[in-house]
């Protein structure tokens, strides 16, 4: 079950790379698929799993943009550790709080990219891309959250 | 065995970080060699099958714009090719009609149809020209082939024509070689029948009928048909002859009326 959905996430990566981030970005607001499967994983997995699958995920996610690599598995991998010790040390449970979580993860992350390749026009990227672009996924991640916890229990198991 | 899985579960945490440390580093320092090799295994592993779909869904996606813009060129050419074929058509038939001459004394109004007029055949139909170009009642309308009917109505700008597959419309005729005389008059259950005609009259498969011009309404010698089957009607005095019209009221299109003469 893990390692199916693990592989299931790559293979959803590189599909969402390939074919799905243009035709659901929204006047060019998108999910970050990334963060989003990295901060569900972090919910739910062990935080060795959640690491590997964290490095892996930013291998895939990086793999048309190969400049990105070394920003990606540090971003990913730093978001997986932190997500995963915060919601065990604290217990979080509840869809809201790993939503606060996770939007913050997005907006880290997007930051992070962001000051690494250009900081022009900041402000204007982050009102006008990146705060909306955690809404984005903020939906995409209740939608998983919900789906995980109503079909695959994913949120009473810690693995 | 036992030691070595103690202290990994002990120094777990260390251990991740240092490896997640130590692959950041590799991929940042050496980039050049490691990237590539990275992106290639990871390519062929996720990326090729939705490359490859990718591929597949804008090669459909080009073929349908393609159909879409061939099926609205082909039918550009065809509406083109309709036109020109009309044309060569019309081109045709003038150059039938130059060789027509008509009646002496008569001149010709050129008249396209707007609508027929069908009770199960063509019986009649409306032109583009009425009273006000000349064109007045019981004036005789013909096509490159011969008599197609007459003028039954007029209004200022149209008019009405009776076609001789009305059964109300007889024509007197004369066969053009012998010069007997008869009348035409077009039967819904036998088609256009010679009438009138004496049983001992000399007629044969082929030959013209033409109007005979007894009838005060059509000038004499327009075609109006050819002798399909001649029955001989033993003990009657006169003889029925079956018709082939010599115009096509099927296919009947540009026509013209014959004015003066006397009208």
């Amino acid at each position: 079950m893990k390692a199916f959905l693990f592989i299931f996430s790559l293979f959803l990566m590189a599909f969402y790379n390939t074919m799905l981030s243009d035709t659901i970005s929204i006047y060019g607001v998108s999910i970050d698929l990334p963060v989003a499967l990295v901060t569900l994983t972090a919910f739910s997995f062990n935080e060795f799993g959640t690491t590997w699958f964290a490095i892996l995920l930013a291998i895939v996610a990086s793999t048309q943009r190969l400049d990105f690599m070394p920003w990606e598995i540090g971003s990913l991998a730093g978001i997986a550790i932190a997500v995963n010790m915060i919601s065990v040390r604290m217990n979080l449970d509840s869809t809201a709080s790993k939503l606060v979580l996770m939007g913050c993860s997005v907006l880290a992350h997007n930051i992070l990219i962001t000051a690494v390749f250009s900081f022009e026009n900041f402000y204007f990227v982050l009102l006008r891309y990146i705060l909306p672009g955690v809404a984005y996924s903020l939906i995409l991640g209740w939608v998983f959250i919900v789906i995980g916890k109503g079909l695959l229990g994913l949120g009473r198991m810690r693995m | 065995m036992a030691w070595s899985s103690t202290i990994f579960h002990r120094n777990r945490r260390f251990l991740n970080f240092g490896l997640t440390l130590a692959i950041f580093l590799s991929v940042t320092i050496s980039g050049d060699q490691v990237r590539p090799l990275i992106g290639n295994v990871s390519t062929l592993l996720f990326y090729s099958p939705f490359y490859r779909l990718k591929e597949k869904i804008e090669g459909l996606r080009n073929v349908s714009e393609e159909n879409f813009r061939l099926k609205k060129q082909l039918t550009e050419i065809s509406l083109q090719l309709g036109a020109l074929q009309e044309a060569k058509r019309e081109n045709r038939r003038l150059r039938e009609f130059i060789g027509f001459k008509p009646p002496s004394d008569f001149q010709m109004i050129p008249v396209k149809i707007v609508s027929i007029l069908e009770h199960f055949y063509p019986i009649g139909a409306v032109i583009n020209k009425g009273s006000n170009d000349g064109i007045r009642p019981n004036q005789a309308v013909v096509n490159r082939y011969g008599l197609v009917g007459k003028i039954k109505e007029t209004m200022s700008h149209s008019a009405a024509i009776q076609l001789l597959t009305d059964p109300g419309n007889a024509v007197a005729i004369r066969v053009a070689d012998t010069h007997q005389m008869g009348t035409v008059r077009y039967s819904p259950e036998k088609g256009m029948m010679l009438y009138n005609l004496p049983a001992d009259a000399q007629i044969k498969k082929g030959d013209l009928i033409v109007t005979s011009g007894m009838g005060g309404i059509y000038p004499a010698g327009l075609a109006v048909a050819r002798v399909d089957s001649v029955f001989p009607n033993q003990g009657e005095i006169l003889k029925s002859v079956q018709l082939k019209p010599a115009a096509d009221f099927f296919g009947i299109d540009e026509l013209y009326v014959l004015t003066g003469g006397g009208q």
